[in-house]
């Protein structure tokens, strides 16, 4: 399998390409963050600048969230992991972006790092010069030696669960095809009896900051429910029930959208866990209407189709 | 004022003695979220020696919600209630001291000649404050570079260092002093005293980065590239004002709930597009251009200009959380050098 530092080199080539046919006028990519287990988006305007690209463990953000708007009249390219591309597929299906607008330089992706999840397992991250995948390891160098770090306790929670490797669509295939690694199985509370009280402490911590809604490349809506005045559908108060509110109409809405890419809670700073509802909402979407959030093979929107085989909840109180 | 220590297995003693005279103020452990700031009761674990992700004392003295005017109408009389927190000697133990300097910053603002925030000033002005000096630095703390960190230490009631099985105790004003309680404390030897100036040493060499010293209101300029590429990336969240120790912006809002009508503060932030969107429709900071250069330039210039402090002060909180890297360090450390500085008068 390629290294990491290949397929760097492969993205920089790629990108550099369509800069100087003129096929783009800028590349969305991730770059060297300012410290070496964060990376920083980048966009990249000039051929010469490719090398401000990087490709490591800690390519976490989903670039699409750019996309909307940079893409609206404009052709642009954009690096992007297998989830990224999944992102990609779903405003290209909401007709947010146009095909013909992305040029997509897809690269193969075993997963990213949780910085938390680093330093429960005791890497002292002020310390850290280097991160890298060897199998099912991470390889954490450090200004005093190298130490391995289990990808259980390293990798971010949706990469354990993950089944979309290899990029779905794109117009440049960066790396291999990346095996899908054993399941790292994860703690799931599930519909338990008391998921009333679990959610209820989960919103009870809400800030109401909206990053999870900023960072999300499904939430494109120029205009919120969360900031309507009039009507007000939820207080700005950071009180359990608004918070209830603001997260369970927000996940309403990314039913079958979502593509659980894990932005939602990667940034939330009091650790709500956003992305098991969209999560559970997905899981009823492919049970019940066997629709796949982000998959290129769907052909339409799980809300904006009807088969006559389709689940009737009415018919089927639970 | 003499400093003292306290063995780390006489703190539950030490803390349950406080409660006798005091309303005690603490970070609060929490499952998967950082500690946060709260009167401690039965059952809290509170975290005094600042060794974990906290959010900040903010939230505590200047709450995310709080009524400030609850009209409520009953039998055709109407009655106006302003819910007023008590008045109570409280003590704030395990702040770092970059978080009790930024409650200074809040001070200039909430306690000005000018104007006096009543429910603020209830919470703060019975305050005694500790803050403490952790065995550990966290990597994205860069105070000793945004101001002189051995003033702030005269700004606190005392100071705490932890030395591994004790905490070194260093009252600093009359009401740090009067929490030495003799059972409880002891005097330091002199290793103690030694491993407390190299704690010392280690926080004001952390984080010291090349534009430490600079007077940073004079080097941030309106027109400088950066805002530009910072805006670019920012997605426009705010938790870094959000989770910013002395970011004091908040929106109030009027509620009917029933037959009442409450008047809530809450938080509010410049990152925000509706920070600055006036009724008729028209926004000042229309982009996020000027909301991301608003927000450094409110706390390097018009803060020192206003009130004569600087209004970051390097808690690293933004460091850590900002979800695309913007890095305050980064920016600083580009708008304060040369190369820069040519570069935008040239």
């Amino acid at each position: 399998m390629a290294d990491m530092s290949e397929i760097q080199t492969r993205i920089r080539e790629e990108a550099g390409k369509a800069l100087e046919s003129g096929e783009v006028g800028v590349v969305i990519g991730w770059g060297a963050g300012s410290v070496p287990f964060k990376t920083t988006p980048v966009f990249i305007d000039k051929a010469q600048d490719v090398e401000k690209l990087v490709w490591n463990p800690a390519c976490t953000n989903n670039l699409a969230v750019y996309l909307p708007k940079m893409a609206r009249d404009r052709k642009v390219g954009i690096v992007a992991k297998p989830c990224d591309i999944r992102s990609i597929v779903t405003l290209i299906r909401e007709k947010q972006v146009k095909r013909e607008n992305v040029f997509i330089i897809g690269v193969g992706c075993a997963g990213v790092i949780d910085a938390r999840s680093l330093e429960n397992a005791n890497v002292r991250l002020s310390e850290i010069t280097s991160l890298e995948w060897s199998g099912n390891d991470l390889i954490v160098t450090t200004q005093t030696g190298t130490s391995t770090v289990a990808a259980a306790d390293s990798l971010r929670e949706q990469c354990k669960v993950c089944d979309s490797r290899t990029p779905a669509i794109c117009d440049a295939a960066v790396g291999d095809a990346v095996p899908r690694s054993e399941e790292i199985s994860i703690d799931i509370p599930g519909l338990s009896e008391d998921r009333k009280a679990y959610w209820a402490e989960q919103f009870s911590r809400c800030i109401r900051c909206y990053a999870c809604r900023q960072v999300c490349p499904a939430c494109y809506c120029r205009s919120c429910f969360a900031d309507r005045v009039e009507p007000r559908w939820t207080a700005k108060k950071a009180t359990t029930q608004e918070a209830w509110m603001f997260h369970a109409t927000r996940a309403m809405h990314l039913a079958g959208r979502c593509i659980g890419c894990g932005e939602c809670e990667r940034i939330c700073p009091v650790g709500i866990r956003v992305v098991e509802l969209a999560r559970e909402l997905n899981a009823i979407a492919k049970d019940r209407y066997g629709f796949d959030a982000g998959n290129p093979e769907e052909e339409t929107h799980l809300l904006g189709s009807y088969r006559d085989e389709d689940f009737d909840p009415a018919q089927h109180s639970e | 004022m003499t400093d003292k220590v306290i063995s780390k297995d006489k703190i539950g003693d030490f803390l349950a003695a406080l409660e006798g005279k005091y309303t005690v103020v603490a970070p609060v452990e929490r499952a998967d979220a950082p500690a946060e700031f709260r009167e401690i009761g039965a059952g809290d674990t509170p975290i005094i020696d600042g060794s974990k992700p906290m959010m900040t004392p903010k939230d505590y003295l200047l709450p995310r919600y709080e009524v400030l005017v609850k009209v409520a109408s009953e039998d055709g009389s109407v009655n106006v209630e302003t819910p007023l927190p008590e008045d109570k000697p409280r003590v704030m133990l395990g702040v770092w001291l970059a978080d009790a300097q930024a409650i200074k910053v809040l001070d200039r603002v909430f306690l000005d000649r000018n104007f006096v925030d009543p429910y603020y000033a209830r919470r703060r002005e019975n305050l005694t404050l500790v803050a403490v000096m952790p065995a550990q630095m966290r990597w994205s703390w860069f105070c000793a570079s945004v101001d002189d960190v051995e003033e702030w230490k005269r700004n606190v009631d005392a100071m705490m260092y932890d030395l591994g099985d004790r905490f070194y105790f260093e009252p600093v004003s009359e009401k740090g002093a009067a929490l030495v309680d003799g059972v409880f404390f002891s005097d330091p030897s002199e290793a103690d005293t030694a491993r407390k100036n190299e704690l010392w040493d280690q926080f004001k060499n952390t984080g010291a980065l090349p534009f430490a010293g600079k007077a940073l209101y004079e080097n941030l300029r309106w027109d400088d590239p950066i805002w530009g590429e910072i805006a670019q990336k920012c997605i426009g969240c705010g938790m870094c004002s959000y989770m910013c120790p002395s970011c004091s912006c908040f929106d109030i809002q009027d509620e009917v709930c029933g037959a009442c009508v409450e008047r809530y503060r809450c938080r509010d932030t410049c990152q925000f597009e509706d920070f600055t969107l006036m009724g008729a429709g028209h926004n000042p900071r229309a982009n996020q251009l000027p909301r991301s250069r608003q927000r450094l330039l409110h706390k390097f210039m018009y803060q020192h200009q206003q009130f004569g402090v600087v209004g970051c002060t390097g808690c690293g909180r933004c460091v850590e959380l900002c979800p695309v890297n913007v890095d305050i360090r980064e920016v600083l450390t580009r708008t304060c050098s040369d190369e820069m500085e040519q570069k935008v008068e040239g």
